[in-house]
């Protein structure tokens, strides 16, 4: 039989302890703190927050700035590393991998917004719990395994000998795969990207009274109008909120291009850290990182303008 | 926005939006500061030899930069091992990335630190920029007693030593046998042909492909404009089915993404089911070089220079060529049958390499290493 007794002792070194704590709090003079709480508690968002500008300051730095990769020795400031990126002999590579890098990304975006969507609204709506927690364990199954060995699973998938290969050859179509083209690409990076997208639109659903529907839906409205002209447009700033993030997280994509892509559909990322460890050259990295940096920014910003987002609690003008 | 205050303490002027400010403002300024002072002149290099009087005391270890398996295990099974045995001193080793180790080493002298290795493996034009750069110390003449029994590619052509050659390897052409027959004599030419559309690798790095190219062309890669090497090598875009590094290559070809590749001879080893062909205009050779960061402790020196010795050692020159398929530059070593069978592809005399290698021209190499890396990688993947 369980002895309940022997826990007392217990009980009572935790108020001691707590006692300790108090007394210590008032030796210090703790209270004194309390008006400035507020301020304390911001402290790690303002140092993260500062550690993140401190490392843009540097590449902002370091991108104009000449660079001598031989010696490697930094040089007086210089528009050198911006002109390298526009000049030849890379100018037009790296112009086109900006427009693969932002194309691919925002046919991501819409692909996971489009499909996110629905998904999302069934989860609110369903009335059966063990299809709504099914279904929220089955987002949630890809973020339980690595970047790398997501790429390399579609790999298998949609390389010559995959799945894609075998089921075109089954129906007698002549396929190599799919890898190495942007296809194989946006597949691998629309897997995470919409139940990403799917979860950061969920909130915005759940906000919306269901009794709007109804009313759209008594009014005569058929489904397809009521998702239209109820559901989207109170919802958008979710939809908003998911595309930037969704967005953002693409335009910095390494792992898919490089391994779905086969190196030859470099974004990017894929670039820069080709400049930074090949080429040696962190100052001319530094110039693309900003670049990417700034349209992605650009991007964010018009989206949000655009969006509907007009406050922190996700009001919408719709 | 004012803050609501439980106590008559003074009313507060300093609001939390000041903060938020002061903050930020202080946490810029900081790193900022902080790298601007970062950002100097480097820390002059340091020379090391021999102390005078004798041997210096031990070091509890020394760290050696490597490349993981099968380098690692190599060095550890061979020189690391008798290293050991000899002097009593440990051998860690240290796996971070050639260039990423090269930028460490030169921010810790910049900043008058202890590099984070001892010494370190890379490729050669590495070494020589090391050495440019004032971030290697020469090493001791006399405690390099097996460098005499070395090729020509053993140590700097300039004479110094701030940097030993401890292997090479070459760039030919890898292929499955099962899926694609390649001839015996062929030119680098071959692989422009149409019927390899979509079928070829090759690596991210130029060296493999702009030094044939330039032969086929009949440039001199040290003088000569290179524009047309590029433009010939942007027209093998079509037959290029993927771009990496030897990893990519193995898992690739092995998958059957492609055929064919230009790849380092020793990675073909690593696979069953493939053979290689070096092309008649020859294939590029670089080497691996070993260097000793300076800012080390004089023993520290002393005793990785003779850690190095014994990598070039003819018994674990022997054991490098078995184990990684690379080419000792130790003449005493054994070859494996596989290397004197092939001298085309495996240069081992100075008669194999005068006749059959492409060797990278170091200094021109690491001179323009950016702006040749720059110019390769818009061609094979603009």
């Amino acid at each position: 039989m369980r002895d309940r007794t022997s826990r007392a002792p217990d009980v009572g070194w935790g108020w001691r302890l707590l006692d300790v704590v108090i007394a210590v709090r008032r030796r210090l003079g703790a209270d004194r703190l309390e008006p400035y709480r507020p301020y304390l508690m911001l402290a790690p968002a303002l140092a993260l927050v500062t550690l993140l500008a401190g490392g843009i300051v540097y590449l902002v730095y370091l991108s104009f700035h000449s660079f001598d990769t031989f010696l490697f020795r930094q040089g007086p400031w210089s528009f050198e590393q911006y002109r390298r990126l526009v000049e030849p002999p890379s100018g037009d590579f790296n112009l086109q991998t900006l427009q693969r890098t932002l194309v691919i990304s925002l046919l991501v975006t819409v692909g996971a917004v489009a499909l996110g969507l629905p998904v999302a609204y069934f989860i609110v709506r369903t009335r059966s719990r063990a299809a709504r927690i099914l279904t929220l364990v089955l987002l949630l199954v890809p973020f339980l395994m690595g970047e790398v060995v997501r790429a390399f699973g579609w790999a298998l998938v949609l390389g010559s000998n995959g799945l894609v290969a075998w089921v075109a050859s089954w129906v007698g179509a002549d396929s190599g795969g799919i890898l190495g083209t942007p296809l194989a690409v946006w597949i691998g990076m629309m897997q995470v990207s919409i139940p990403l997208a799917t979860l950061l639109i969920l909130p915005a659903l759940t906000r919306i009274d269901p009794d709007l529907e109804r009313a759209a839906a008594t009014m005569g409205a058929p489904p397809v109008r009521v998702w239209r002209h109820v559901v989207t447009p109170l919802a958008r700033p979710g939809i908003a909120g998911a595309a930037a993030v969704v967005f953002l997280l693409s335009v910095a994509e390494y792992d898919m291009p490089a391994i779905l892509g086969l190196g030859r559909l470099p974004f990017v990322a894929n670039v820069i850290r080709s400049i930074y460890t090949l080429q040696n050259n962190l100052y001319l990295g530094s110039a693309f990182s900003l670049v990417l940096m700034a349209i992605s920014t650009l991007f964010v910003v018009v989206l949000v303008a655009v969006g509907g987002i007009r406050n922190l609690r996700g009001g919408s003008d719709g | 926005m004012t803050v609501r205050r439980p106590d008559p303490t003074p009313p507060a002027t300093f609001t939390r939006r000041d903060f938020l400010r002061l903050g930020t403002l202080a946490g810029v300024s900081v790193p900022v500061l902080s790298l601007v002072a970062a950002c100097g002149e480097t820390t002059p290099a340091t020379t090391a030899a021999a102390p005078a009087g004798g041997v210096p005391a031990k070091p509890d270890k020394i760290v050696v930069r490597t490349w993981g398996d099968p380098w690692r295990s190599t060095y550890a099974e061979g020189p690391a091992a008798t290293f050991t045995q000899k002097t009593g001193i440990p051998v860690e080793f240290d796996v971070t990335g050639f260039s990423e180790i090269q930028a460490k080493v030169q921010q810790a002298v910049a900043a008058g630190q202890r590099p984070p290795v001892d010494a370190v493996l890379t490729i050669e034009e590495r070494a020589f920029a090391a050495k440019a750069q004032g971030i290697s110390v020469p090493m001791d003449r006399s405690l390099l007693t097996n460098a005499s029994e070395l090729s020509s590619v053993g140590l700097p052509a300039d004479g110094s030593t701030n940097y030993v050659s401890v292997s090479t390897y070459s760039q030919p052409l890898v292929y499955a046998p099962d899926r694609v027959q390649l001839p015996e004599d062929l030119s680098w030419e071959e692989i422009w042909d149409p019927r390899y559309e979509g079928r070829l690798f090759v690596t991210d790095t130029p060296s493999s492909l702009m030094l044939p190219v330039a032969k086929m062309l009949g440039l001199d890669v040290t003088s000569d404009d290179l524009t047309p090497v590029w433009d010939k090598i942007a027209e093998l875009r079509p037959n290029i089915a993927a771009i990496g590094d030897e990893e990519e290559f193995l898992s690739g070809i092995e998958s059957g993404e492609f055929d064919i590749g230009i790849t380092l001879a020793a990675t073909a080893l690593e696979a069953e089911g493939l053979a290689w062909v070096t092309p008649r205009e020859g294939s590029t050779v670089s080497t691996e070089a070993f260097w000793i960061p300076t800012n080390l402790p004089e023993e520290t020196t002393y005793w990785t220079t003779v850690f190095v010795n014994e990598v070039i050692a003819a018994e674990n020159q022997s054991l490098i060529a078995a184990n990684l398929g690379e080419v000792p530059t130790n003449l005493g070593a054994e070859l494996p049958d596989f290397m004197k069978e092939d001298p085309a592809t495996f240069p081992f005399t100075e008669e194999d390499l005068e006749r059959y290698a492409l060797v990278f021209p170091v200094e021109v190499g690491a001179r323009n290493n950016d702006a040749w890396q720059a110019a390769y990688t818009a061609a094979i993947q603009g």
